[in-house]
This record gives C-alpha cells, sequence and structure tokens, in this order.
C-alpha cells in the first residue's frame, strides 16, 4: 500500500526568531524561542504538539537532541526524531513529519531549528566543527575546507559549460536585492556584481562575496493533516510534493563535479505534485555558495543543464524576473544560522503563499519550490508547496 | 588567540584502511580491485562497493592520475594550514579510476589546467604517517 502525499497536509504555522550576531541566546534558546513564536501563529497549546523534529545545532549538540529538547520544553511528543542532513534537513523533516501524520503515527508536528555558530563558537571553533564535516583520513589530512570543495566545483562548472565569475556574481547581487526589501534580513545594502568580484579570495573562483553569512537564528513550521487546515488562525499552506537525492558525503566520492543529486529530487518532488518547473511562482533554493544557484536551477529543471549562467543575468531571478529566487535574501544577504539555515527559505516560501511578503511579495504567488542541500553538494531534498487554490 | 601553534590533523588508520597508510609508508600509493567485477576503489573498503564481493585485492597504483579540478586555497578553514597557503587543492582521476582529493605540490597556480597529467609523491607527517601529495608528471 502507497500513501499518496499529495496535499495530505500542510503547515499552519511558521516561526522566525531574529537573524544576526545574537550573544545573548544559545541555541536550545533559538530553538525554544522560534518553536514558541511558531505554536502561536498556530494558535496551539504545547500540549497539543505530539510529534517533534529538530536537528543537532554545531553549538549545544546533544547526542539525542529531540529528546533533550522535549525534555527543555516539557512536551512529550509519541514522534520524535533528530535529523541531520545538512542544510536539506528541513525539508527532509517535512517529508518525515507527512509521512508520521498520514499514516497516523501522529497529528501535529513540530519542526524546529535553531543554532548560534556566529556567536556561540570562536574562529578557530568554528574552522574545527566545519572539519569535522571533511573524511577524516582522506580530506581532513590535506588542510582544505569546506569551499575549497565547492570552489573546485564552481571551476568544473566553468570548464564544462562556459559560465563565468560575474554569473556567479549576480546571484550574490540578487540576493541582496532581495533582503533590502526584507526588514528582517542581516545584510540590507545592494551590491555590484563589481563589489563581489572586487572581495577577496578566499578559495579561488570564490570571492568573499560569493559565499554566505555565518549567523545566530532559529525558526520553525507546524504541519497538520489538510483536513485539519481550515481550523487555524492563519492561511495553510498545503504540501504538493517532495524528493530527496542521496549521492555523496565527501566531495570527492561524487558522481559529478557539475550535476548534483537535484536532479533526481527534483523531478521526485514534480511527480508527487503533479506539475513542472514552469509551474513555480518562485523558488528559495540553498545559496551557501552563488555557483550552487546556478546549479540547483539546472538540475530542478528550471533551465537546460548548463544554461544556468545565463538564468541569472539581468534580473531574471528577481521579483518581476521569470522566476524570483530567494525573496528573502537567502544564506547569501538573510542569514546562514548553519543547519536551521534551509528552514528560512522554508517559512519565507509559507510567507510568500500567505500573501504576506510586503515589500518583496511575488504577484499572486500560488506554487513555490524549496530546495536545500547539505554537506558539499551531497544530501538534496526538494520541497513543493502551494496555496489551497494549487490543490 | 593563544600563541600555540597548531598541529597538522594526522589521520587514525583503521583496520580496513591499514594496508593503503603502510603502502604510503614505503612510497606506495595502493589501491583495491575487486576480483569479482573488477572495480578499482577509493578510499579503501573491507567488501566492493561495486557488487559487495568480498574478494578486493590490494594492488600498487600507477601513482599517475589527470586534474579534474583545483582551487587555489588562500584562506585555510582547517587548523595547522596557515602557514601553508596559498595551496593548490585538487581532485585527480587516478589512472586506475578512483577520485582522490589531494594537494598539488611545485606547481604555480597559473600553471595547473584541466586533464593535467600528474605523479604522486610522499610528505612524512608522523613517524607513522606519510600523506599522498600530487606534483605535475
Ligand atoms: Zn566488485
Amino acid at each position: 500500500m502507497t500513501v499518496d502525499l499529495r496535499g495530505s497536509v500542510a503547515i499552519v504555522g511558521i516561526g522566525e526568531t531574529d537573524v544576526g550576531v545574537l550573544p545573548e541566546q544559545g541555541s536550545t534558546e533559538l530553538c525554544a524561542e522560534a518553536a514558541r513564536l511558531a505554536l502561536i501563529n498556530a494558535g496551539l497549546h504545547k500540549k497539543d504538539v505530539d510529534g517533534l523534529i529538530t536537528c543537532n545545532p554545531w553549538v549545544e549538540p546533544h547526542l539525542y537532541h529531540a529528546e533533550m529538547f522535549s525534555e527543555y520544553m516539557q512536551i512529550f511528543p509519541k514522534f520524535c526524531m533528530t535529523l541531520n542532513a545538512g542544510g536539506a534537513t528541513s525539508l527532509t523533516a517535512v517529508l518525515r513529519a507527512a509521512s508520521a501524520i498520514m499514516t497516523g503515527v501522529c497529528e501535529t508536528v513540530l519542526i524546529t531549528h535553531g543554532d548560534n555558530p556566529r556567536s556561540g563558537m570562536t574562529g578557530a571553533e568554528t574552522g574545527q566543527k566545519m572539519t569535522t564535516t571533511l573524511n577524516p583520513q582522506f580530506e581532513l589530512p590535506y588542510g582544505v575546507g569546506l569551499t575549497s570543495g565547492y570552489a573546485m566545483a564552481a571551476r568544473a562548472h566553468m570548464h564544462q559549460y562556459g559560465t563565468t565569475q560575474e554569473q556567479f556574481a549576480q546571484v550574490a547581487v540578487s540576493a541582496r536585492n532581495h533582503a533590502a526589501l526584507n526588514p528582517a534580513a542581516e545584510m540590507r545594502t545592494p551590491i555590484t556584481i563589481d563589489d563581489v568580484l572586487a572581495s577577496k579570495v578566499v578559495s579561488d573562483p570564490l570571492h568573499a562575496l560569493n559565499c554566505s553569512l555565518w549567523s545566530d537564528g532559529g525558526a520553525a513550521v507546524v504541519v497538520v493533516a489538510a483536513e485539519r487546515a481550515k481550523d487555524f488562525p492563519n492561511k495553510p499552506v498545503f504540501f504538493l510534493g517532495c524528493g530527496e537525492g542521496h549521492w555523496h558525503e565527501h566531495l570527492f566520492q561524487t558522481r559529478s563535479l557539475t550535476t548534483t543529486a537535484a536532479s533526481e529530487s527534483g523531478p521526485r518532488a514534480f511527480e508527487m505534485a503533479g506539475m513542472q518547473p514552469s509551474d513555480m511562482d518562485f523558488a528559495n533554493v540553498y545559496d551557501c555558495f552563488t555557483n550552487v544557484v546556478l546549479v540547483e536551477l539546472e538540475d530542478l529543471g528550471f533551465c537546460p543543464k548548463g544554461e544556468g549562467g545565463s538564468f541569472v543575468e539581468n534580473g531574471n531571478i528577481e521579483l518581476g524576473g521569470s522566476l524570483p529566487v530567494n525573496t528573502h535574501g537567502g544564506l547569501l544577504s538573510h542569514s546562514h544560522t548553519g543547519h536551521p539555515g534551509s528552514m528560512f527559505a522554508l517559512t519565507e516560501a509559507v510567507t510568500q503563499l500567505r500573501g504576506d511578503g510586503g515589500a518583496r511579495q511575488v504577484a499572486d504567488a500560488q506554487v513555490g519550490l524549496v530546495h536545500g542541500q547539505g554537506g558539499v553538494l551531497s544530501s538534496h531534498a526538494t520541497l513543493i508547496l502551494g496555496t489551497q487554490a494549487a490543490l | 588567540m593563544s600563541s600555540k601553534p597548531m598541529v597538522k590533523p594526522v589521520p587514525k588508520p583503521t583496520p580496513e584502511t591499514r594496508p593503503f597508510w603502510d603502502g604510503c609508508a614505503v612510497g606506495e600509493l595502493r589501491l583495491q580491485h575487486c576480483n569479482s567485477c573488477q572495480h578499482v576503489q577509493y578510499p579503501p573498503r573491507k567488501l566492493c562497493s561495486g557488487c559487495f564481493s568480498q574478494e578486493v585485492e590490494w594492488r600498487v597504483a600507477s601513482g599517475r592520475g589527470k586534474v579534474l579540478s583545483w582551487s587555489m586555497v588562500t584562506a585555510p578553514s582547517a587548523p595547522g594550514f596557515h602557514e601553508e597557503v596559498p595551496f593548490l587543492s585538487v581532485m585527480i582521476r587516478l589512472d586506475e579510476g578512483p577520485v582522490m582529493l589531494s594537494v598539488l605540490r611545485n606547481c604555480a597556480g597559473d600553471a595547473v589546467d584541466f586533464d593535467m597529467p600528474v605523479k604522486v609523491i610522499f610528505e612524512q607527517r608522523t613517524e607513522e604517517i606519510t600523506i599522498p601529495y600530487f606534483e605535475p608528471a
């Protein structure tokens, strides 16, 4: 027996903490604040939560994080898990929430992530923690970091498809233009392609402004069965499809430096939703580095393979373009809070589909895509959400 | 910041990787060959990741390969490498098939190119551990 998950569940509450430099708040506290705000937004009491999904933060990690967090909040779920798929975690959590609800395991799932890597760790501690994602015997001894992995993928894309550094830079410029319209974003002063190219080289061809921020913050969502969705104070946003793809953990073991498992997660999500890329009103895709956005847009089918560079030019991924991308400003300009990072792409999608985007609202947004990526182009999850009208 | 120098990471061999590190210590790059499906694999495993056969055999590799991609690292995030930058992080397709991450020595940043032939060299890190690096062939 299979369960059709299309339209089966809805997000009925979202919570976002402040983001940026928050020296007075720990990661557990941020996780709790995001959860509290999401429950208020959903009009729910903590006793209503019977499913809980968290992810382990960089700061204040716990071996059984979700157990610790339920203890901290004094909620006693019957479905409780800590997920760890890096930047894809939040979206894999939504798929597991939908699966648990539709198989009768639980009814109301709270997904909450919080972390404070910006304030909670020194630079040296951050460097040390980051290297734990590398293979301890076959990557770590060379002194390479995550950025050089993404940089080698960027260079391979330039070589294979003629992509330029200006095209990578355009992604950062567009993200900043969106952040300028979002009062919650961390970096709001517009930048130019020249600014990106003139910023310090971190690992060539990637400059500092090709890299995402490093921030404190947390965000949460509440998921329930679609049939209950009308009973909540805010406009529900429905789950239409989700797909995952997992090819490697360490980049040197990947099947390709220029094509990712987004080429599998995307089609799986579109098939479940019964939709195509051209049906999407916007896309919030993982932008830890600018080159990743180009690759994801190609692999998800928004443009032919290899044409991501020209696709992002001339404001095409900004409001008013053919596909607004990361309307909140993304990891590049809104915030990058570590594993909770893609949660803000998710809460932003809900905000857009509720029509609450204010100055950055995508006109008549009915369907949107969110894509998360963890590791170094490693884990991929694609989620398609829509309004009642899209069901 | 403390002035204590950061120590470069040293691989800790496991039972399945020890023959690889033993090879490096005597100047041999060793790879596993599957006697069932002829798959060549890296990093080492107790089973063949191609067919799950346990008939995997260690052989000395050519130590030669070609550059798949590279990046000149100017801001290392790993501890212990701040005196070594800039250095060339490289992805290498070995002639036997597997891909290795390594660092390219004895090569200027503007001299490296796609498909450039490279060969292995070895640098001793501790008494027990020697690390495979590469240089232009
Ligand atoms: Zn085999």
